[in-house]
């Protein structure tokens, strides 16, 4: 089973290793990202930061099986570096159904982003994709640990338009 | 072109104030940049490249305060590359956001939730047993190992660029993290221990039934998957508190 999909711009670090894997009991991650997956650094450097029991494979964003990691017995988190990968994601076959709960853990400043939570800023195309995907059944909600409280699709909305644009 | 060792000396001075200007945006990227300014400018002597590769450096960057001079000393070695034509100008950046991620899970994972706590148990015990110069030593100790660790990483990471990530692989962290872990708890027991028995000689039951419930309520929270800072601190608050109140209350009945 997919107990969460994080999308991250950090891919995997602290936050998730220390926090989020513990607590869903993860015993696999599978980093779906295009970069990543094409350089040897990151694939290395990924692996150097893993727990000895917990596993990682780095695999392009088109080559998640969704549907295959979904009937797994163990909780497999999966992580996206943007929304769009996200978007991409949905358009490969991944539906609410296969994984329910999407996290938006840490998405950093760029031109034309606003702020939404303390870590995560986001642009109009990128907050469309989170409206839409709730909308679809997914449960999206923005914290970057476990502990912070979740902000869901209304409220990343409301602060989307209270916040002045970027 | 390479950066002489005096310049690369004062980069690490200024990497230990990393994250002084931390900020929303960027987190750590005034720091970042501010560190590695100095070498810059003995790659770049003209004013037009080193305004260029300072901008670049001001792009968001973030990891653990410790491994982040295993990327400063990294950044450094692209750089020199960059400024002999060698390399793409894009490179360098790259480099610091493929490896900020995994190495602040490394530092998180090794410094915050194993090193920096076993120090902290062993201060509680040597305060308990020899009194407060246990923890000016324990500090002392902690910041040595700290200091060497990140200056090693510093240079390791000019050096070898790219290779620095099979020499931290060697350095095995989250295994020793894992040794660190349990040899911290440990020396909890033994702080309870002796908690224990020094409460109950000098205060009675109440007290020991205090240390008691305030280790209960350690590892239930253990037990429950705080592994985090926050919960940490809350403990030690908790505690603390407890017996502050149980002593009051003691003192005043």
């Amino acid at each position: 089973m997919i107990p969460l999909v994080r999308i991250d711009n950090r891919l995997l670090h602290g936050q998730i290793l220390e926090t989020w894997a513990p607590r869903l009991g993860v015993r696999e991650v599978v980093v779906a990202d295009d970069a990543a997956a094409s350089s040897p650094l990151a694939k290395a450097a990924m692996t150097l930061a893993l727990p000895p029991d917990l596993p990682a494979r780095v695999v392009r964003v088109d080559e998640v099986d969704w549907a295959g990691l979904a009937a797994r017995k163990e909780p497999v988190l999966v992580l996206l570096r943007e929304v769009a990968s996200f978007a991409r994601a949905i358009a490969g076959g991944l539906t609410p159904a296969l994984a329910r709960r999407v996290n938006l853990g840490n998405v950093h400043y760029a031109q034309g982003r606003r702020p939404v939570t303390p870590s995560v800023f986001l642009s109009k195309e990128e907050l469309d994709v989170v409206v839409a995907a709730a909308a679809d059944g997914f449960e999206v909600e923005a914290r970057a640990v476990p502990s912070d409280d979740p902000a869901g699709p209304a409220a990343l909305l409301a602060r989307y338009n209270a916040a002045a644009g970027g | 072109m390479t950066v002489p060792t005096r310049t690369l000396l004062r980069v690490f001075w200024r990497s230990l104030f990393l994250q002084a200007a931390w900020n929303r945006r960027g987190m750590q990227n005034l720091g970042f940049a501010y560190a590695i300014d100095p070498a810059l400018a003995a790659l770049y002597p003209e004013p037009e490249r080193r305004r260029e590769a300072l901008a670049r450096h001001l792009g968001f960057f973030n990891c653990h305060p410790y491994t982040a001079a295993a990327i400063l000393g990294g950044t450094i070695y692209h750089e020199e590359r960059v400024a002999r034509g060698e390399e793409p100008a894009g490179n360098p950046v790259l480099y610091k956001s493929t490896l900020q991620g995994p190495l602040a899970a490394i530092g998180d994972g090794f410094f915050w939730t194993a090193l920096r706590p076993f120090f902290g148990a062993l201060a509680a015990l040597g305060a308990l047993a020899v009194g407060w110069p246990a923890v000016v030593i324990t500090l002392a100790i902690y910041n040595l190992v700290h200091l060497a660790l990140r200056y090693g990483l510093f240079r390791d990471g000019y050096r070898k660029g790219d290779g620095i990530v099979a020499d931290v692989a060697r350095l095995a962290l989250p295994v020793f993290a894992d040794r660190l872990r349990v040899a911290g708890a440990f020396v909890c027991g033994l702080t309870a221990a002796l908690l224990l028995w020094r409460g109950a000689l000098q205060a009675g039951f109440l007290s020991g039934a205090v240390a008691l419930a305030a280790a209960a309520f350690g590892y239930l929270a253990l037990l429950g998957g705080a592994r985090l800072l926050p919960a940490a601190y809350v403990i030690v608050v908790a505690g603390v508190g407890a017996a502050l109140f149980a002593a009051r209350w003691h003192g005043s009945s």
